[in-house]
């Protein structure tokens, strides 16, 4: 008797529920997300990156809308002297615009959560900068991808540097 | 003679492992143990995986020497070991297993169970409860720390990425979470039925909770730049997020949805973890220029460092009085780093390193503090790796695909 008891609880324990069922989240509204119930575990598939900018990649680099990247030393968040000319070039492109949103980047060296506030602290320093040219403070967004975004995988210090910058995109 | 039999067994058991693990002096005092194969129409492959994993399962802490062997039921003989474990694996719709435990001295069952898991996949989880009800029958120290999941994101792409669960070994793998960027996943209650994690998918970082069981989720907060949990203690987090763009650490109940913002550093201020009785953290900053490892209390302003050591000290955990971080002990920014990890008390003392060689990273308490987990990186692939806190005892298990981005488990 005990055994039978033991092999229901042990059963129960590994997670029944072994139907596949899909459901929508319970808690999100307007969402095409689906959920899988499979054994006890759900998955999700929440889509493509949902993010509204100007996709075009008319820029240069990870930039997009004809705006410039800017890059960062090994490690660091100040702006070098050498990229304020490409500052100066995307503020006067974004006096005319709506909204625009700065990308923090990292390479891939560190854990990820530090790579994440690296990549911000960038985007904070171009931000100021830009105020700081006269752009209006409520037209920035920012937001740090961390290593997450690769322009290149090469094992390279040039590749290594082309992944630590700050890319430009245009909010429709 | 024996000895030295014993020596190059243990040596061969435990290779590829990192170089302060000790050669234990204490394997005669181990309970030897084979392993007999009773099961009856598996593949051979899903059973020699099965067999591999019960023999991790006993590897992990110091408490059995167990023949690598693959018995099979019949022809051998066991009068040198302590015990037998004989199992009868059987795949159907679900998957089974029935494993006892001889006695050889007597000649004796001593214990017998049966487990039965619906989810065919998940069957290394058999294997680990029935390992872990060994321990606790023979009133071993637990290690019911194998019975837990494991989860984990990883880039898949350019700002693509996925969540998934896993045994400790990694032999069993589900992506719960994919399509768009999804990270940070961390466990929101020890029974490990909700996580939080970080969408990056609209123009706002968004901190969600789901429960895995049945697709509820539940918007927690969200903040411009970034958002990570990073710590959970009942319904208060400890979250890095930057409202105003300065990434600082903050402590939200998720009830009352009250933020107490705890460090106002204008440099970084990530990876905050409650340490001691809760009162206080640790947490990764970079006043002198580069990461390395604080605490302060929640209550207070004052902070002190707490290693004076290493490049680059950018990833910590702590449990109880006890802290493990990673630090870089080489000069060069980039690859070929040697990264290692520490294990000190909360006050910064009695510091001692758990590995010496390779790039060791994002070190993890298990859930009862015995074990640290770490992600072990070389040129071309990468492995998991869990110390046994009490004897060194080190294994390890390969990743395959990307690396690791974050982990909780």
């Amino acid at each position: 008797m005990k055994l039978k008891i033991f092999i229901i609880a042990i059963s129960i324990f590994f997670i029944g529920c072994s139907d596949k069922k899909k459901v929508k989240p319970s808690n999100v509204t307007n969402s095409s997300e689906t959920i899988t119930i499979d054994g006890g575990v759900s998955s999700e598939n929440t889509g493509s990156s949902a993010a509204g900018y100007n996709n075009s990649y008319g820029g240069l680099d990870g930039s997009s809308g004809g705006l410039k990247s800017i890059y960062f030393e090994f490690g660091q968040y100040s702006i070098s002297s050498d990229m304020q000319e490409r500052i100066d070039q995307n503020s006067n492109i974004i006096k005319n615009k709506n909204k625009i949103k700065l990308e923090g980047n990292c390479d891939e060296f560190g854990t990820d959560e530090y790579n994440f506030a690296l990549g911000l602290k960038r985007a904070k320093a171009i931000k100021d900068d830009l105020i700081a040219k006269g752009v209006n403070e409520s037209k920035i967004i920012m937001i740090s991808l961390g290593e997450s975004t690769p322009l290149c995988r090469d094992t390279t210090d040039e590749c290594y540097a082309k992944n630590r910058r700050v890319d430009f995109h245009i909010v429709n | 003679m024996r000895f030295l039999v014993i020596f190059i067994f243990s040596f061969y058991l435990f290779a590829d492992v990192d170089a302060t693990i000790r050669i234990e002096k204490d394997v005669e005092s181990r309970s030897r143990v084979a392993i007999i194969d009773d099961s009856v129409g598996v593949s051979p492959n899903i059973n020699s995986k099965f067999f591999d994993i019960l023999l991790a399962d006993l590897k992990i802490s110091g408490h059995f020497l167990a023949d690598k062997t693959h018995y099979m039921a019949k022809g051998s003989d066991f009068g040198n070991k302590d015990y037998i474990i004989k199992y009868r694996f059987s795949i159907e719709d679900s998957a089974s297993l029935n494993i006892q435990l001889i006695e050889v001295s007597s000649n004796k069952q001593i214990m017998s169970k049966n487990y039965n898991i619906p989810s065919f996949s998940k069957y290394p989880f058999l294997a680990h409860q029935a390992v872990s009800d060994i321990y606790q029958f023979l009133k071993y120290p637990s290690i019911s720390w194998i019975n837990r999941y494991i989860v984990f994101s990883r880039y898949t792409s350019k700002k693509q990425s996925e969540i998934i669960l896993s045994d400790y070994t990694m032999n069993y793998r589900k992506v719960i979470i994919s399509g768009g960027l999804n990270l940070f996943p961390k466990w929101a209650d020890k029974e490990q039925r909700n996580l939080y994690y970080t969408s990056y998918n609209s123009l706002i970082p968004t901190l969600y909770k789901l429960n895995i069981y049945n697709g509820s989720k539940s918007k927690i907060v969200s903040s411009e730049g970034m958002l990570v949990c990073s710590d959970v203690k009942g319904s208060k987090i400890l979250v890095t997020m930057a409202p105003n763009g300065q990434p600082d650490i903050y402590e939200i109940d998720t009830q009352s949805g009250v933020k107490n913002r705890l460090t106002s550093f204008s440099g970084i201020d990530v990876k905050g973890r409650y340490v001691d009785d809760g009162d206080s953290m640790i947490f990764v900053s970079n006043p002198l220029g580069s990461a390395n490892i604080y605490k302060k209390s929640l209550y207070g302003s004052s902070i002190s460092q707490l290693v004076y050591h290493g490049k680059n000290n950018n990833s910590c955990d702590a449990y109880g009085n006890k802290i493990v971080y990673s630090s870089r002990e080489t000069k060069s920014g980039y690859s070929q780093n040697r990264f290692n990890i520490y294990l000190a008390s909360s006050n910064g003392y009695n510091t001692k390193p758990l590995t010496s060689t390779g790039s060791n990273q994002l070190p993890t308490f298990s859930s009862d503090g015995s074990v640290v987990l770490y992600v072990k990186s070389r040129a071309n692939s990468s492995s998991i790796g869990y110390i046994n806190l009490k004897d060194l005892k080190t294994v390890q298990f390969p990743i395959s695909g990307r690396k690791i981005q974050s982990l909780d488990w």
